[in-house]
């Protein structure tokens, strides 16, 4: 299954994130081709996102179901197309971090490693950065300065799992998967420069 | 005129020949030039390579072609002649059309033998007339292999690529032996994503690969988001330079032998559609930059007009949202409405054409005129299909099995779904009667679908008696909207057998050409062939790029 993950430190501590992320009508509008979300019951939600699919995008509605609330720590979601063969889960994950040379700061992984991209896919990416900056969403939330290092906090891990069913799916894997990284990356950098600025550490 | 000082405009920079555009027109045109020794520059207004040609399925048509002879398909100059004399209706020169039968072999050879531009006879897609005199079941159109996007080094991600034929990499030849369209799910999907990320392309963007690549080993790199605005003059009118606009602001390049008009059609421009075409093509399926630029500059020098009323039409079908470079991106229909079991109505729930006809043709009774009534006959229009349709073949967006797409209307009755997109009820009714009948004895008598031998490549062989009339009688019913639409307008500026550009007085305008969609097109209303459009813009660019490094 064509998955992303992405890891930021903020320096809050978990709780001040997760007051954010628990809230979805907080960070919704942040994910990318966001259009609207409605929220159904206590875990199950449906949203309407406009994604990229190989050169062109689309909009795709799907049905998110929450599995697991474990807060302050984690949430972790279904997801379901509802126009759409596809599929997928995520889950945010905060975790602690400690000083620098704490235990804790060495066990607690920067950025998980990025799997090495194709042209195409680089290319796609690229074609969808440019594309989330046409949106009424706003601009990819892509850091303008290198941040200064973050030693002590929190650290916020955005992981998303999607892929295509169907006889097709090879093929429209293949096109979705270097579409989930900036999506992945610009929702976790929108929230920690959110969270940046809220707290006046921006 | 344009930035004359008394010792004439001040260059920004200087060339032999200019080439506006960098579909198949200007790229040929480009390559050309450069290999009769002409100091190149090639100018995009878009921010990528390959124009309309990228986005096409990259098939050039070549009559009597060295191709045909290993796909076991005769022909000659004789029979082309004639064929392509009846496919221009009147509305053509001779001398440009038998010109065409000779440069575009010459074209041909030079790409074969001295860039990565090679290809391979597509033999079962048939002339679009095959059964005219001189016409051919196959094997004119002839199309590149796959092309690995990684040649290009640093300029892979500036090719541009259709956004449908551009997320499946696999030729025309694989598709009709897979059966693309008759057994989608037969197609090796796993073969094609390992295609995919591997960064292959086919089609259009193959053969804009390819040609791009050839012009970057001749040391030409064409300027992206590099708009001509105008053509600069001399005293006595000849074409001696551009004025460009680009990030880098206002510009003036110097063409010393020539600047080659490659810039497309006028499609996407209201105004010019609105002024010229013998309807409006409501949904283009071409790149967005395609506004007529070449055309207003030509006209501004005099240029004399032609075919001003045509285009390359093709259906266009819309999943909403869909887009494509920031504007709506509208589906060229080819196939869907060929296959068994689907129709197209008007609001009176008619037939007004052959659904599986050629795309060019079979679109004209869109336009159709009820002159009391003074308005369209025929549009709104709307494709209907059946639950068996959907069971079998690629529908849109879904394949057999899937759901169809949210955005289509359903109904378990012709007359409820008739209600639903605002069709005549009793009209429809009566149409798909008699249309299940003529699906019974394989014949349709109104419009003769399916009685063409290029019907039936966009058919199913496994329908009996004809390959593209299946009833429609399997509830639900579904049906669609389907515009007008074009590959691309071919009015413009008329061309003499060198690709000069002519006056209103009949004489060449000095220093100008034209090829490709820009220009009026040689073959009038007509549409030859699968590739028509591209064998007539790279023959023409090969010519005008020739003609103008070799001019003094």
């Amino acid at each position: 299954m064509p998955e992303a993950i992405q890891t930021l430190r903020v320096a809050l501590p978990p709780e001040a994130v997760w007051d954010f992320v628990k809230d979805m009508n907080k960070w919704a509008p942040m994910l990318t081709g966001y259009q609207k979300h409605t929220i159904v019951t206590e875990t199950k939600s449906l949203w309407t996102l406009k994604g990229d699919v190989g050169i062109l995008s689309r909009t795709v509605e799907l049905e998110v179901n929450i599995t697991e609330w474990a807060g302050p720590d984690r949430v972790r979601f279904t997801l379901t197309g509802l126009n759409e063969a596809v599929s997928g889960e995520g889950q945010f994950e905060i975790r602690a971090i400690a000083a620098a040379g704490s235990a804790a700061a060495a066990a607690a992984p920067v950025a998980a490693a990025k799997p090495e991209l194709s042209w195409w896919q680089k290319l796609v990416e690229k074609f969808a950065r440019w594309f989330l900056g046409r949106q009424g969403g706003g601009q990819p939330a892509l850091p303008s300065a290198p941040r200064a290092a973050v030693t002590a906090g929190s650290e916020l891990a955005f992981t998303l799992m999607m892929e295509a069913g169907g006889p097709t799916a090879p093929l429209v894997n293949a096109m979705l998967e270097p579409a989930l990284i900036p999506a992945t990356e610009d929702l976790a950098q929108r929230i920690v420069t959110h969270l940046e600025k809220q707290h006046g550490l921006a | 005129m344009f930035g004359f000082g008394k010792k004439g405009p001040k260059w920004t920079e200087s060339a032999d020949v200019v080439v506006l555009g960098t579909g198949g027109a200007g790229l040929v045109a480009a390559i050309a030039a450069h290999d009769f020794g002409a100091k190149v520059v090639v100018l995009e207004k878009s921010a990528s390579v390959g124009g309309t040609t990228a986005v096409s399925g990259g098939v050039v048509w070549v009559p009597n072609n060295p191709h045909m002879k290993a796909a076991g398909v005769a022909d000659s100059r004789a029979e082309a002649a004639t064929y392509i004399k009846t496919i221009a209706a009147g509305r053509s020169q001779d001398e440009l059309l038998e010109a065409f039968l000779d440069r575009s072999l010459e074209m041909l050879a030079h790409l074969e033998a001295k860039t990565p531009a090679t290809f391979q006879a597509v033999p079962k897609y048939a002339d679009y007339h095959p059964e005219h005199e001189g016409g051919k079941p196959g094997a004119r159109s002839i199309e590149t292999e796959l092309f690995d996007t990684n040649e290009l080094g640093p300029w892979k991600s500036k090719l541009r690529r259709s956004p449908i034929f551009g997320g499946t990499p696999m030729t025309v030849v694989e598709a009709t032996t897979w059966g693309v369209f008759a057994s989608p799910l037969s197609l090796p999907y796993k073969e094609l994503g390992i295609r995919f990320k591997a960064g292959m392309v086919s089609g259009g963007a193959s053969l804009a690969g390819r040609l791009l690549k050839a012009l970057l080993d001749r040391g030409v790199e064409p300027r992206l988001e590099t708009r001509a605005t105008e053509l600069v003059t001399d005293e006595s009118g000849r074409i001696i330079g551009v004025k460009t606009s680009s990030a880098a602001g206002e510009q003036l390049i110097e063409a010393r032998r020539g600047v080659i008009l490659g810039t497309g059609g006028f499609e996407w421009d209201k105004e010019l559609s609105a002024a010229f075409l013998t309807g409006i093509p409501t949904h283009p399926n071409s790149p967005v930059t395609n506004t007529g630029d070449g055309l207003r500059m030509a006209m501004a020098q005099g240029a004399a007009l032609g075919n001003m009323n045509e285009a390359w039409w093709c259906p266009s079908i819309d999943v909403p949202g869909e887009q494509y470079e920031g504007a709506p991106l509208h589906r060229g229909d080819f196939a869907v409405r060929s296959m068994p079991h689907s129709i197209i109505v008007n609001a009176k729930g008619r037939r007004f054409t052959n659904e599986a006809h050629n795309y060019n043709d079979m679109m004209k009774p869109f336009f159709d005129q009820d002159p009391v009534a003074y308005g369209d006959k025929n549009l709104p229009a709307h494709l209907i299909v059946d639950q068996q349709f959907l069971d079998k073949y690629l529908f849109i967006t879904s394949v057999p099995g899937m759901k169809p797409p949210e955005f289509v209307a359903s109904a378990a009755t012709l007359e409820e779904l008739a209600g639903k997109i605002g069709v005549d009820a009793a009209g429809l009714q009566a149409t798909v009667t008699t249309f299940n009948g003529y699906a019974d004895s394989g014949v349709d008598p109104d419009f003769r679908r399916g009685e063409s031998l290029y019907d039936h490549f966009y058919g199913d062989p496994k329908q009996q008696p004809n390959p593209n009339l299946g009833r429609l009688e399997k509830a639900p019913f579904y049906a669609v909207p389907i515009y007008p639409g074009t590959i691309g307008t071919k009015g413009g500026p008329r061309t003499d057998v060198h690709g000069r550009v002519l006056h209103v007085s009949g004489q060449p305008i000095a220093g100008l050409y034209a090829a490709g969609n820009v220009a009026a097109s040689i073959f009038g209303p007509g549409y030859p062939g699968a590739g028509g459009t591209i064998g007539a813009a790279m023959t023409w660019g090969f010519v005008a790029g020739r003609h103008a490094a070799q001019s003094k």
